[in-house]
């Protein structure tokens, strides 16, 4: 009786997934995070050197490994400790490769709000997540959304990242990767207002800041706002999912004879002053290190968030340094690493 | 489980199959068992509330129905209706009122403190608990019958679609339909998905972007000052429109897959000339809810005339009534407040008004009389919501006075238009306006209906593409509503 309603829902679902299909293909191949990502994998697994320093971690994560010998740098933007601990558990369990220490950052805002419960990238993290473990852990069946989005769905909710790589594609041939490393982004200055022509499109690598108009403390403060209020609210500041998988990253690195060393990356004065006022800092500080205390495998604390508190020309943004801040952080980091051996 | 939820994207359509496959006979079975399933996902134990809600209607509305004279029915009906509010108050309002008490208690120096109730607000308790309550003060009027079958009239408190955020179906509408037949008819397959996808559209493109805006706001009042704080507010209210009637939308859609037609809830509330006509406009099965059961209840007459003022009061205490129905907060009262007291000032000055119009010249020109009443109708919609969405009194003071400090003017402004995300969600509030103005008066469904083919599946494949790339899906959100 409605055989012809019957064959047309048929049809119109087969041309829904063939749609579906295309476009998950297209993403999976097409967008910049998943592009960089996964030469990075292959570059990891046909790195042959020692491997002194495994540094994971996110876009905080600014060690530059021409600097750091023996090192790599293995962060993906967005990552947080959830996505780290999978990672991590692939490496120790499924390579070869065997750090003598992890650096990993224990920023405040990795035990954010923003970092517990966004997952950017499911179709690269799908690889090494267990979502369904994961949900367990969080009780929150929503997480599995995030599986189904990454197998089959990738493109689903992210139509920045289409943007994004149009543009960054262009770029990307001009971009070094050396042990992970790759130069932080430079069109952009926290200290400094952004010349004509300097642009995300623009050379960025060799651009020179000193030449162009500082900006007031008004305006810096305006924007450490704008990047304090995207990870921390009034009321969420410390989250206990993410604090788990911060203590199963130490665990697993114990249960392989990896130590580790934590470092708090350096962010502008104005950020901190922020945060500070936004979320009681003293007490997050105290919850991470009642955590890490029961590690003797975490051999080392280094805190630099207030390291360049006087050179907010070091800054890209108010939490992530330049490529001149990242090259004078790591030389600091090199010497009080060389310190501990 | 939320309607934009991957559960939920199993669930349903498990559901709708088994239906169809299912005898009518064992229909109501499948159902139920589904809505309470649907239920417990969330907190199981609290079915138990609804089992009681139910249990109790349903022996009520039987002996009312035996009782005969309205006389006879009485105390059948003051039992259902404490039973009821008693649910209600204890799980929603008691620790609300224990506050206030204690607060009062040691502004007298008495330091005694009532304690606290450790429970966690039901999801959809007042949704569930006014259906049943119209459903018994309908029999007590006479103008339904009693349900006889236990099963069906569970089924009618519990029904999946609309338990949780409504619409509050009236027994009229709901338990014929439960009892009918239902042949399974292509159209409301195709019908219902479209009304789904459309609810898709304003939840996850619309209501969630927005709402990362308006939460990043509101989630650290004081911070903000000026062009954010007003923008967040318009956008919230915006957000509150698009995000219940999108659960209306997904609600209704769901149920007519199953040939089940829910009341409709909206009707362009955003367009509302005046005060009156938003709330003829905005969620509908509440404001009539409350208009035939409480406000025509409340008395009228002082003495044996009816007097004006009593009827104005009368408007107060329902809109007050309605407000605290949203929530145990002063917020929502004086947010209740708010409607209220401005719908009796718009009553009394419905005349004046109509003078100073046609004294302005404004009577011969339609359109700015019409864009002016919209704009302030929708301003004074923006005012009480800044109560409806900060946590507390002190904080919506603040949000307002805050909204006046433009101190960073133009920077805001800056930031504001260079902000992507922004941008994109009023270019899509455009698009919605434009959709159901277009709608309303071409009928757009039928419109593309009467496209050829491939022009016809173009179109719908390229929104249902649409949504699923321009929605926010990564930080999926709850319905505001759930939390009533």
């Amino acid at each position: 009786m409605h055989r012809r309603f019957y064959i047309r829902a048929l049809t119109f679902i087969l041309v829904l997934i063939a749609a579906n299909i295309l476009l998950d293909q297209v993403y999976k191949n097409f967008v910049v995070h998943n592009i960089l990502n996964n030469a990075k994998d292959k570059d990891f697994l046909e790195y042959d050197d020692t491997l002194t320093y495994l540094s994971m971690g996110n876009s905080h994560n600014t060690v530059n490994t021409y600097i750091l010998e023996n090192s790599y740098n293995y962060f993906s933007p967005a990552e947080n400790y959830v996505q780290t601990y999978y990672k991590l558990k692939y490496i120790l369990e499924n390579t070869e490769k065997k750090p003598e220490n992890l650096l990993l950052y224990i920023d405040l805002s990795s035990f954010g709000p923003r970092a517990a419960n966004y997952f950017e990238h499911n179709s690269y993290w799908v690889k090494y997540l267990d979502f369904f473990e994961l949900a367990r852990i969080k009780d929150d069946r929503d997480v599995l959304a995030n599986w189904v989005e990454g197998r089959f769905f990738s493109y689903a909710g992210n139509y920045r990242d289409f943007k994004l790589s149009l543009v960054y594609l262009v770029k990307i041939g001009k971009l070094e990767l050396h042990h992970g490393y790759r130069p932080p982004r430079n069109f952009k200055n926290f200290a400094y207002n952004k010349p004509e022509g300097v642009g995300i499109l623009s050379d960025e690598s060799t651009y020179d800041w000193s030449d162009a108009i500082p900006v007031d403390s008004t305006e810096r403060m305006h924007r450490a706002r704008q990047k304090s209020s995207i990870y921390f609210a009034k009321d969420a500041y410390f989250d206990s999912s993410v604090a788990i998988y911060f203590e199963m990253i130490l665990e697993k690195c114990r249960q392989h004879d990896v130590n580790v060393i934590l470092l708090r990356a350096p962010v502008t004065k104005e950020y901190f002053q922020d945060v500070s006022q936004m979320i009681p800092v003293e007490l997050i500080y105290d919850s991470i290190k009642k955590i890490y205390s029961k590690y003797p495998n975490v051999i080392q604390v280094l805190d630099y968030h207030d390291l360049y508190f006087d050179h907010p020309e070091y800054f890209f943004d108010a939490d992530h340094l330049n490529p001149v801040g990242a090259e004078e952080f790591t030389k600091r980091l090199r010497c009080d690493l060389e310190k501990q051996y | 489980m939320l309607f934009n939820s991957l559960e939920y994207l199993i669930f349903f359509p498990i559901v709708v199959a088994l239906y169809y496959a299912l005898n009518h006979k064992w229909r109501w079975l499948l159902l139920l068992a589904a809505s309470y399933f649907f239920y417990m996902s969330w907190k199981a134990e609290y079915v138990i509330l609804i089992m009681v809600s139910t249990l109790v209607d349903y022996w009520a509305g039987l002996q009312m129905g035996k009782a005969g004279s309205r006389k006879k029915k009485k105390p059948y009906l003051v039992f259902s209706i404490i039973v009821n509010l008693g649910i209600l108050a204890g799980f929603k309002y008691l620790n609300f009122f224990s506050d206030n008490v204690n607060v009062l208690l040691g502004d007298l120096n008495i330091f005694y403190r009532i304690p606290e109730l450790k429970v966690l607000l039901p999801v959809g308790i007042s949704f569930y608990t006014f259906q049943t309550l119209s459903y018994s003060i309908d029999i007590y009027r006479g103008i339904t019958r009693p349900e006889k079958h236990l099963g069906r009239f569970a089924l009618y408190v519990s029904y999946f679609p609309q338990l949780v955020a409504g619409p509050i179906e009236r027994s009229t509408n709901l338990l014929p339909q439960l009892h009918e037949n239902k042949p399974f008819n292509p159209q409301n397959l195709i019908s219902g998905s479209k009304l789904m996808l459309w609810g898709f559209f304003k939840k996850i493109v619309i209501a969630d972007r927005i709402g990362i805006y308006v939460t990043s706001i509101y989630a650290n009042p004081g911070e903000h000052t000026g062009l954010p704080v007003i923008l967040a507010t318009v956008l919230f209210a915006i957000q509150l429109y698009c995000d219940f009637s999108a659960y209306t939308d997904i609600a209704r859609g769901t149920a007519r897959l199953m040939g089940i037609e829910l009341m409709k809830n909206f009707n362009r509330p955003l367009i509302a000339k005046s005060l009156t006509d938003f709330w003829n406009r905005w969620h509908i099965s509440l404001t009539t809810w409350f208009r035939d059961y409480l406000y025509f209840s409340l008395p009228d007459k002082v003495g044996n005339k009816v007097r004006v003022w009593r009827l104005q009061l009368n408007i107060i205490i329902t809109f007050l009534l309605m407000g605290l129905w949203h929530g145990a907060n002063w917020t929502f009262i004086v947010f209740g407040l708010i409607h209220g007291v401005l719908l009796v000032a718009d009553d009394l000055t419905k005349e004046p008004r109509k003078v100073f119009f046609h004294r302005m010249g404004l009577t011969k020109a339609p359109f700015i009389l019409n864009s002016l009443s919209i704009l302030i109708t929708f301003s004074i919609l923006v005012f009480s919501v800044y109560f409806f969405r900060a946590s507390s009194l002190q904080e919506s003071f603040l949000m307002i006075k805050n909204s006046f400090i433009f101190d960073n003017f133009s920077r805001s402004l800056v930031d504001i238009l260079k902000d992507n995300e922004i941008m994109f969600a009023i270019l899509q509030i455009v698009l919605l306006l434009w959709a159901e103005w277009y709608h309303s008066r071409n009928n757009l469904v039928k419109v593309i209906a009467a496209k050829p083919i491939w022009l016809r599946w173009s179109i719908y494949i390229g929104f249902i593409f649409y949504v699923l790339i321009f929605g926010i899906i990564n930080q999926q959100q709850q319905f505001i509503y759930f939390q009533f």
